[in-house]
């Protein structure tokens, strides 16, 4: 490790699956297996972790307060500091390395889980919109990412899924480990007016992008949190980088957990990391309509 | 592929009556005289509808279209009945643009910069569905709107900008006392407890109690999960007794909903022998009234008749108390 | 992103926060702000209603939406008002267009939860501003709680909070052998206190102890007026960075903070006093150098949503010993002119506004040490105690604040 990794955070866990709808797992049984499996790759016990970030949606399952009974999964006994969200688990993220960097702890699990049971789980998002102008007009998400397409465009598959990101400062790392070093996290937040927005651009991606000294930059490996095929080239473009290879895990059309989407994008860029197969990876989520909210982690080698 | 879990239909229900107030009030308001107010953002630039904290402006019904979704098979709660469009609509005097529907006939109508105009509804009642749909301006002549006095500084309007100017609009509404936005969306669910819930559930149904016990910490959970949320281990099937102790206990006095049981009635934590976790059950066949439940009484499970049992905690009627 | 504070050393923090020194960067509250709290704000939407609260604390910090560097959100849980992600729907209502934001959930936890991520957003050195928000609009619903719309093969007494907490203060009168007039001597005391509370939405000047004694039944021991309202309400704080709070004019300083939660099913997880709270309190305590709580502390502001609740609290928290707690507020030791002023706000029995009343009690520890809470001044405040708590007595929040910097 060199001198300038002292203060550094890093990857050295991350794991996800995902599942059919309705094969009959619960969140919590979804997620454990995914938990052990980040865990272990990050050679850490559940003792390790001292501060637990989550995510999820309730809507997606109907459940109020999945976080209770998602608690079978994660380390949580003796207590510890731990916070939950209704959103994506990419943004649980960006809360937990904020947490290590503030110093609350020398180890971090991120997870999320995703069940959508809903007998249309997409349009679960449309409770997303602004409830007293847009919701009354009863856009299906389809139909306002349309708004943003010039052409035709592929929609992802909602799925069941899990993911888990074992984050770490030097102090928590166990020896021998890959690791990919948290070299930035940045997110923005667009209106949720989209007629206020150039919905053919992203403002909060070029934002997030700047933030982290992107533009002009090569980038070895880019995930992309499109839910709407014609986003990712929105994204691409907001990101300013020249991008060796863009989506080699395949990107989220075939297979997006809703709320889980977002991190295992950034499973992918780590491990892609962590493999060695880049030296310096992007991973990008989204939350809201039409690319609403953006959030960039840039990994580098360690 | 569900192979062993229990599923059941399952709804949410959001009904709500939200009460607006502000720049929202105001545009709503707008609306049921036929009118749109945007505002005047700190930067200048005028928005539709107007957000918290800008200047109210009077903006015009006709507009230009900027971007659009075509609807060929519109669902029965969406605004229009035939294939529509929403669309991003630049209306006059404004910068941004109105997410609204554009009612055109066809897609092939539509194209960029298409100008458009309101079609305002005869009943308004402070609503962004007021507009029934934006029409091609070209499209017929206009409806005469219910209230013809908010109307009649549109007449004649035309060109860009023609009603940005406050002064030349009159003065912005003020919301009526009680204006709400209606939401009522039913979610519909297939839900699924999961794997380990369900056998639990499946064997109350069958008038045994199943717990789980942690290998690694010796604890007896009911009811069981799949994993020992102390340890992480998982947890290893067990039988457990259907008698128990209290550890805590309330008299409800209110009514929940869904539960048809005679007020008051008592509300237990019950800790199973053999287990190390409580659950909470009703407790009944009580002597001397409720007020005799204490934290310590020993309880035993008042079992539904068999073939009676649903696979829930409801194939336990209550738990009764018995003599240590 | 982060503020004009420093934007050179921002700027190389970005670009390589690899070489960042980790550590806590002191914080001070710069701002405090809450609606006037009803049991229907019928005069807002969701969002008008949160930056009212934002609006107020920004004012008092003398500060424009420009400062702020990040928003944090907290409420929940998101099926009270039907809205997935409010923070999408209210970005330009919390000037958050353009800006990180962060989001809080953890049920009546959520505000508390809010301001320590809030503080965590400072301590990490990238935000030299930070607004945190709560708010709670839970008036709206047309057929109920949708909180209560119970899951299948679930029992339908399974959920209820009422139940919970009745039955959580029968085990502690079980254990503690408190009489039967502590609940009746508690909320007469916060029902006294929300009186001199401009904000408060109960203030009833003919409650009585035999009224409060005589009130009607709910969950045994709890009666009607030992309960909490059901409100609509935000809050809002400003977090600064000590260079950046350097300009405002009143900062209350931050001496520690913490969350901590448990599974809400272990079979170590004690209702009544859990170890969350205990594990919590020890945590601030100790960042805040203290070590005899019950004395050091001037004040305290802690969630209490019934009345019965603010004995076991007590102990729970280091302000009294165990079994003890009763007896603090049997003998007015928790009252305004007590040893240990409780919820001299008059706490949620003033008014519960469920995701914001954490960050309520936050705000009001605050608004204490900086000698700013009006008619219930506690004289000479200089270190309070903020709680929160949510779920099944399985989320806790605290933050301790100071009148001079750590």
């Amino acid at each position: 490790m060199t001198e300038d990794d002292a203060g550094a955070i890093a990857v050295v866990g991350a794991a996800h699956a995902v599942a059919p709808i309705g094969d009959g797992r619960n969140d919590a049984e979804l997620l454990a297996p995914v938990v052990d499996r980040a865990l272990t790759e990050a050679g850490l016990g559940r003792d390790d972790v001292g501060v637990v970030c989550t995510a999820g949606s309730e809507f997606l399952n109907g459940q109020v307060g999945t976080v209770m009974g998602a608690f079978d999964a994660f380390p949580g006994w003796p207590p510890r500091t731990h916070a939950h969200l209704e959103g994506d688990g990419a943004f649980a993220l960006h809360e937990a390395w904020i947490r290590l960097l503030a110093g609350e702890a020398e180890a971090a699990l991120v997870c999320a889980y995703s069940r959508p049971l809903a007998d249309e789980p997409r349009r679960v998002l449309d409770l997303q919109l602004d409830p007293y102008v847009v919701a009354p007009l009863a856009p299906r998400p389809e139909d306002l990412a349309g708004l943003q397409a010039t052409g035709p465009f592929t929609a992802s598959q909602p799925c069941a899924g899990a993911a888990a990101v074992v984050l770490a400062a030097a102090a928590g790392r166990a020896p021998g480990r890959p690791a990919a070093v948290v070299a930035g996290i940045e997110q923005r937040l667009d209106t949720h007016d989209l007629g206020e927005r150039d919905l053919a651009t992203s403002p909060s991606v070029a934002a997030a992008a700047a933030a982290l000294g992107l533009p002009g930059t090569v980038i070895d490996v880019l995930e992309v949190h499109a839910p709407f095929s014609h986003q990712r080239r929105i994204v691409v473009d907001a990101l300013g980088a020249e991008v060796r290879a863009l989506d080699p895990s395949g990107g989220c059309l075939a297979a997006d957990p809703i709320m889980v989407t977002g991190l295992i994008r950034v499973v992918e860029a780590a491990n892609a990391v962590r493999r060695g197969e880049a030296a310096r990876a992007v991973a990008h989520a989204t939350n809201g309509p039409c690319l609403q909210h953006n959030l960039l982690c840039l990994l580098e080698a360690a | 592929m569900n192979l062993r879990g229990l599923r059941a239909p399952h709804t949410l229900q959001l009904a709500f009556d939200r009460s607006v107030g502000g720049a929202t009030a105001a545009f709503l308001a707008g609306l049921a005289r036929a009118e749109i107010w945007g505002g005047r953002a700190v930067d200048g630039r005028i928005r539709v509808p107007p957000q918290e904290g800008d200047e109210l402006v009077r903006v015009g019904d006709t507009g230009a279209v900027r971007a659009w979704s075509w609807v060929a098979a519109p669902a029965p709660d969406q605004p229009l009945a035939r294939p529509f469009a929403y669309a991003l609509v630049q209306l006059d005097g404004a910068d941004g643009a109105l997410l609204h529907v554009v009612d055109a006939g066809s897609e092939a109508a539509l194209a960029p910069g298409l100008r458009v105009r309101a079609d305002w509804r005869a009943e308004r009642t402070g609503s962004v569905l007021d507009i029934r749909a934006f029409v091609p301006a070209d499209a017929g002549p206009r409806a005469a709107p219910a209230d013809p006095e908010a109307h009649a500084d549109l007449e004649g309007e035309s060109g860009p900008g023609a009603q940005a100017d406050p002064e030349a609009a009159g003065a912005p509404p003020e919301p009526p006392d009680g204006l709400v936005v209606a939401s009522d969306r039913v979610l519909r669910y297939t839900f699924e407890p999961g794997l380990v819930p369900s056998r639990f559930y499946q064997a109350l149904a069958a008038g045994r109690i199943e717990g789980g016990r942690c290998p690694a910490c010796d604890q007896v959970y009911v009811p069981p999960h799949e994993r020992c949320p102390a340890c992480g281990a998982v947890l290893e099937p067990c039988a457990v007794a259907d008698t128990g102790v209290i550890e805590s206990v309330t008299v409800v006095h209110l009514p929940v909903p869904g539960l048809e049981v005679e007020l008051p009635f008592a509300w237990a934590r019950v800790r199973l022998d053999g287990a190390h976790v409580s659950f909470p059950h009703l407790v009944g066949d009580v002597p001397g009234g409720l007020e005799e439940v204490r934290v310590g009484q020993r309880v035993a499970a008042v079992w539904a008749p068999a073939g009676e049992r649903p696979p829930s905690w409801e194939a336990i009627r209550h738990f009764r108390p018995v003599e240590p | 992103m982060t503020g004009p504070a420093a934007p050179a050393a921002d700027a190389a923090r970005a670009l390589t926060p690899r070489g960042t020194p980790r550590g806590r960067t002191r914080c001070a509250v710069v701002g405090v702000g809450q609606t006037r709290h009803a049991a229907a704000r019928s005069d807002v939407t969701m969002a008008g209603l949160a930056r009212e609260a934002a609006l107020a604390a920004l004012a008092d910090a003398g500060l424009g939406w420009d400062a702020v560097d990040a928003v944090v959100l907290g409420t929940a849980p998101d099926t009270i008002e039907g809205v997935m992600s409010p923070e999408l729907s209210m970005a330009p209502a919390l000037g958050a267009v353009g800006k990180p934001t962060f989001r809080a959930y953890t049920s009546g936890n959520a505000g508390g939860q809010a301001a320590t991520l809030g503080v965590g957003l400072v301590a990490s050195g990238r935000f030299a501003r930070v607004l945190v928000v709560a708010y709670e609009k839970q008036s709206e619903g047309r057929t109920g709680a949708v909180t209560l719309q119970h899951l299948p093969f679930e029992a339908p007494w399974q959920g209820g909070t009422g139940s919970l907490y009745g039955a959580l203060c029968s085990d502690y009168i079980a254990r503690s052998g408190a009489p039967p007039h502590i609940g009746d001597v508690a909320a007469l005391k916060d029902r006294r206190n929300a009186l001199r509370n401009p904000f408060a939405q109960v203030r009833r000047a003919d409650v009585t102890l035999e009224a409060i004694a005589a009130s009607r039944m709910l969950w045994s021991p709890i009666r009607l007026l030992h309960a909490s309202p059901s409100s609509d309400g935000a809050c809002a704080v400003v977090l600064a960075a000590e260079d950046a709070a350097a300009g405002c004019p009143d900062p209350a300083w931050v001496h520690g903070a913490a969350t901590r939660s448990e599974p809400p099913v272990a079979p170590a997880h004690d209702f009544v006093d859990p170890r969350c709270g205990r594990d919590c309190a020890a945590a601030v305590y100790r960042q805040a150098g203290i070590t005899d709580p019950r004395r050091e502390l001037d004040v305290a502001e802690l969630f209490v949503p019934f009345s019965w609740v603010e004995p076991p609290t007590l102990e729970n928290v280091g302000l009294a010993e165990p079994g003890e707690g009763w007896r603090l507020v049997d003998d007015g030791a928790t009252a305004l002119d007590g040893a240990l002023p409780v919820n001299p706000s008059g706490g949620l029995l003033g008014a519960n506004p469920i995701g914001a009343a954490g960050l309520v009690r936050f705000a009001e520890a605050a608004l204490q040490v900086r000698g700013a809470a009006g008619e219930h001044q506690i004289d000479g405040a200089r270190l309070a105690v903020g709680h929160a708590q949510g779920g099944f007595s399985n989320f806790v929040a605290m933050w301790v604040v100071g009148r001079d910097k750590p």
